[in-house]
C-alpha cells in the first residue's frame, strides 16, 4: 500500500477520500489547481460562461432557462445571485427535502425564494421509504447521509428531463475545489460517474438492491439517475459556476449576508459558519462518521481552503483542526428518534466502520484517534474564530426539532 | 470493411485513476472500477489500462486490478499495460482477464523477451507502447523511467512486425492538450507494417478524423477528456463525424 504523503502547503494528505496527487515539489493537486485562481483571466472566463449558456436562454420568457439546485445553506445565495442577477436567467430552483431541516435552513430558503423571486420545486420522498433506505445505507456503507446526497444530486437531473430544461447550473465542483481533480480550463461538467464515485461512495441506487434484500425497486426508484438515452434525448448538461468565477466561499458569503440577509450559524465541529446550517446532521453525526471512516473531516477541508486563500497559516489551521475534530457531535438524539433506533444500536453499526488506520479500539466499542494532537482551545479565538461571526443560530431561538417542509415558514 | 476503433485510456497511479498531463502533472480522477464500468456502458471499443507506477516502483503487473475489472463484469475488450517484465507476467495478465497486453519498458530493457511472450500468447495480444517527442522534425522515443529521449529507430521496430499487433504512439508533450497531437508521426511510421493507435492530445479536434484517414491508423485512444462530462465518449465520436463510416455507431443505453 502507498505510504501516506503530505502536502507541504495545506492540511491534506494522500489519503484524502476524493484522491490526491502530490508532486515532486511536495505540492498537492488541490493547491496546484487553486493557484490557477490567481493566474486566470476571470473576465475571459465569465465571457466563456456567457457563450456557454447563450443557446439555453428562452427568448419568449415563457419557459425556464435552467434548473438551479438550492438548499437553505451553502452557496445557494451566491449561485442565485450569479444566475438571476448577473446572468439574467430565469431559473426553476429545485431542492430535495433531507428531513433534517433546521429552522435556519427553512428561513434561509424562504428568504432566498422571496429575495430572488423564483419558482421552486421541492422533492418530498415518502419519509417511511427514506428511513428504510437510510437504515440500509447505514448497514451497507456506514452512511446515514447517502439518501440526502443521492436525492439532492439526482432530483435536479430528473427535473431537467421531466420539465425538458436541458441546463442545470451547480455552484462549486467539490473535486476541483478540494483536490484539484480538474483544471478550471477543463470546464468539467456534471456526470453520473462522478456522482457515483465520489458523492455516493461508489453506490448507486440499484447497488443497494444487490447486497441486502430489505429494499425493493419501489424504494430506490426515486434515487435513480436517468438513463443515457434520456440524457441524450433531452440534451441535459450540468455546469459548474466555479469553473468560470473565482470561487471564494468566505468572501461570497459575506457579500450575500450584506446583499440578501443570508443567515449563518456557529457549529460545534468547525469554525466556518456558512455551510450546512440547514441540516442538523451534516456537520454533526455525518461529519463524525466521515472522520471514523476516512480520517478526514469537514473542518480540514475548510481550514485547507482558508490556507489556500492566504487568510491563515498552516500552523494556525492545524490548531483549529485539532480542536474541532475532537468536539463531539450534537443533535444525535433527534436522529435516533426520527429513524426509530436506539443510540446503542446505532453505535453498534458504526463500530463496524472505524478505520483502524486512524483509530484504536481501547475497549469494546471505545475508540481513540491515533493522531497525535495538542489541543489549545484558548488560542482559537485569537487565530481565526473571530473572523467568522455568525449572525444567527441553527435553532433561531426555537426548540431543536426537525422542521416539516411544505407548510412554509412558521 | 473492418471498422476502426475509438478506445478509452485509463491511466492508473496508486491504484486510482488519474489525469496525466504531458507525463508530468497528475490529477486525481476516481476509482478504477467505477470509471471502467461507465466507459463500458458508453460502448467504447476498447479499454486500455495504463498502470504507470508499477515498473518504476519495482512492482509487477497489477493483477488485482485486472481481476477486479474483469469481475465487474464488462463486455468491452480490455488491454492492460504496466509492470509486465516477463513471460509469466504476460500470462498472468491474460489469464486474469485482459485480452491484450502493452509492453513498454521491456522493449528498452530486454527486447528479446517480447518474441518469447509473442510465441506464448500470440502476436495479436501484444501492443508496443512508444511514447514519443518531436524535436526539430525528428522523432524521439521517451523512456519514462529515465526521462531520456533517444532517436526512434524504425529499422529496429520493423523487426517486430510479426511479433506484435499494434503500436501505441503516445505524444508526450501533447498529452492533455487537445488538438496538438503530432499527426506527422503517422507518416514517419509508414514504412513499418504494424497498425497504429494514436493517443495523447487529440481531443475534440479535427485531428481525429485526419488520423483515421490514414490506412495505418487502426484506432485513436482518448483519455482525460472522457472524464470531463456526461456522454463524452459519444461527444468524441461526434467530433469524428467525417470518419463515421469507418466507426461503429454510437450507442446510448436505455437501461439504467
Amino acid at each position: 500500500m502507498e505510504e501516506t504523503s503530505f502536502c507541504k502547503l495545506c492540511l491534506y494528505d494522500s489519503n484524502h477520500p476524493l484522491g490526491l496527487e502530490i508532486n515532486d515539489e511536495g505540492v498537492c493537486s488541490g493547491c496546484l489547481i487553486h493557484q490557477e485562481k490567481d493566474n486566470l483571466d476571470w473576465n475571459k472566463r465569465w465571457e466563456d460562461l456567457e457563450d456557454l449558456i447563450k443557446p439555453y436562454r428562452c427568448k419568449q420568457k415563457v419557459k425556464y432557462d435552467c434548473i438551479v439546485p438550492v438548499t437553505g445553506a451553502n452557496d445557494s445565495y451566491f449561485i442565485m445571485h450569479l444566475v438571476k442577477n448577473k446572468l439574467k436567467l430565469n431559473p426553476l430552483i429545485v431542492t430535495y427535502n433531507k428531513y433534517f431541516n433546521t429552522p435556519l435552513g427553512i428561513k434561509n430558503l424562504a428568504n432566498l425564494r422571496s429575495k430572488f423571486n423564483v419558482d421552486i420545486l421541492i422533492q418530498n420522498i415518502n419519509p417511511q421509504i427514506v428511513k428504510k433506505v437510510t437504515k440500509a445505507s447505514l448497514k451497507i456503507m456506514g452512511s446515514m447521509y447517502w439518501p440526502c446526497i443521492a436525492g439532492q444530486t439526482v432530483f435536479p437531473v430528473q427535473t431537467s428531463i421531466r420539465y425538458k430544461i436541458p441546463l442545470v447550473i451547480w455552484g462549486a465542483h467539490q473535486g476541483t475545489e478540494q483536490v484539484g481533480m480538474f483544471s478550471h480550463l477543463h470546464n468539467s461538467q456534471m456526470t453520473r460517474r462522478y456522482r457515483k464515485d465520489h458523492d455516493l461512495m461508489g453506490f448507486e441506487a440499484d447497488d443497494l438492491l444487490n447486497i441486502f434484500n430489505t429494499l425493493g425497486e419501489e424504494d430506490i426508484c426515486q434515487y435513480r439517475y436517468p438513463s443515457d438515452n434520456d440524457l441524450r434525448r433531452n440534451s441535459t448538461i450540468g455546469i459548474y459556476l466555479s469553473n468560470y468565477v473565482r470561487w471564494d466561499p468566505k468572501v461570497q458569503h459575506e457579500e450575500m449576508v450584506k446583499l440578501y440577509n443570508y443567515e449563518s450559524t456557529k457549529f460545534h465541529r468547525t469554525f466556518d459558519i456558512y455551510d450546512h446550517g440547514d441540516c442538523y446532521n451534516f456537520l454533526n453525526i455525518h461529519d463524525y462518521i466521515k472522520h471514523i471512516k476516512t480520517g478526514h473531516t469537514k473542518v480540514t477541508d475548510q481550514a485547507s481552503r482558508e490556507i489556500r486563500h492566504g487568510r491563515i497559516s498552516k500552523e494556525e489551521a492545524t490548531k483549529l483542526v485539532n480542536f474541532y475534530e475532537t468536539q463531539l457531535y450534537q443533535y444525535d438524539d433527534l436522529f435516533y428518534e426520527w429513524l426509530g433506533v436506539k443510540k446503542n444500536s446505532f453505535q453498534f453499526v458504526l463500530n463496524q466502520f472505524y478505520n483502524k488506520k486512524y483509530w484504536l479500539e481501547v475497549e469494546p466499542g471505545k475508540w481513540i484517534t491515533k493522531k497525535k494532537i495538542t489541543v489549545v482551545p484558548a488560542e482559537l479565538n485569537n487565530i481565526y474564530g473571530a473572523r467568522f461571526q455568525a449572525n444567527s443560530s441553527m435553532n433561531r431561538d426555537k426548540p431543536s426539532k426537525y422542521i416539516t417542509v411544505g407548510k412554509g415558514y412558521p | 470493411m473492418i471498422k476502426k476503433r475509438v478506445a478509452a485510456t485509463v491511466v492508473v497511479k496508486n491504484d486510482r485513476v488519474v489525469q496525466s498531463l504531458a507525463f508530468k502533472t497528475y490529477l486525481p480522477v476516481g476509482s478504477v472500477d467505477t470509471i471502467i464500468q461507465n466507459l463500458d456502458r458508453w460502448g467504447v471499443d476498447e479499454i486500455i489500462v495504463l498502470n504507470i507506477d508499477r515498473t518504476s516502483n519495482g512492482l509487477g503487473p497489477n493483477i488485482e486490478i485486472v481481476k477486479k475489472i474483469s469481475s465487474i463484469p464488462i463486455s468491452t475488450p480490455l488491454t492492460y499495460g504496466g509492470g509486465i517484465t516477463s513471460v509469466s507476467d504476460a500470462i498472468d495478465v491474460i489469464s486474469s482477464g485482459a485480452e491484450r497486453i502493452i509492453i513498454d519498458s521491456l522493449f528498452l530493457k530486454s527486447p528479446s523477451d517480447i518474441k518469447i511472450i509473442s510465441e506464448v500468447i500470440g502476436s495479436q495480444a501484444i501492443i508496443l507502447s512508444i511514447p514519443f517527442k518531436v524535436i526539430d522534425g525528428h522523432f524521439f522515443h521517451f523512456n519514462y523511467l529515465t526521462k531520456i529521449f533517444t532517436k526512434l529507430d524504425l529499422v529496429n521496430i520493423k523487426q517486430y512486425e510479426k511479433i506484435i499487433s499494434e503500436l501505441l504512439l503516445i505524444d508526450v508533450d501533447a498529452e492533455g492538450d487537445a488538438g496538438s497531437y503530432s499527426n506527422e508521426v503517422v507518416e514517419f511510421f509508414s514504412e513499418v507494417n504494424i497498425g497504429l493507435i494514436s493517443y495523447g492530445g487529440v481531443g475534440l479536434s479535427s485531428q481525429g478524423s485526419e488520423l483515421l484517414d490514414a490506412p495505418s491508423v487502426n484506432a485513436i485512444a482518448y483519455g482525460n477528456i472522457l472524464n470531463y462530462g456526461e456522454l463524452f465518449f459519444q461527444k468524441v465520436k461526434k467530433s469524428l463525424t467525417k470518419s463515421k463510416k469507418k466507426l461503429r455507431r454510437s450507442t446510448y443505453r436505455d437501461k439504467i
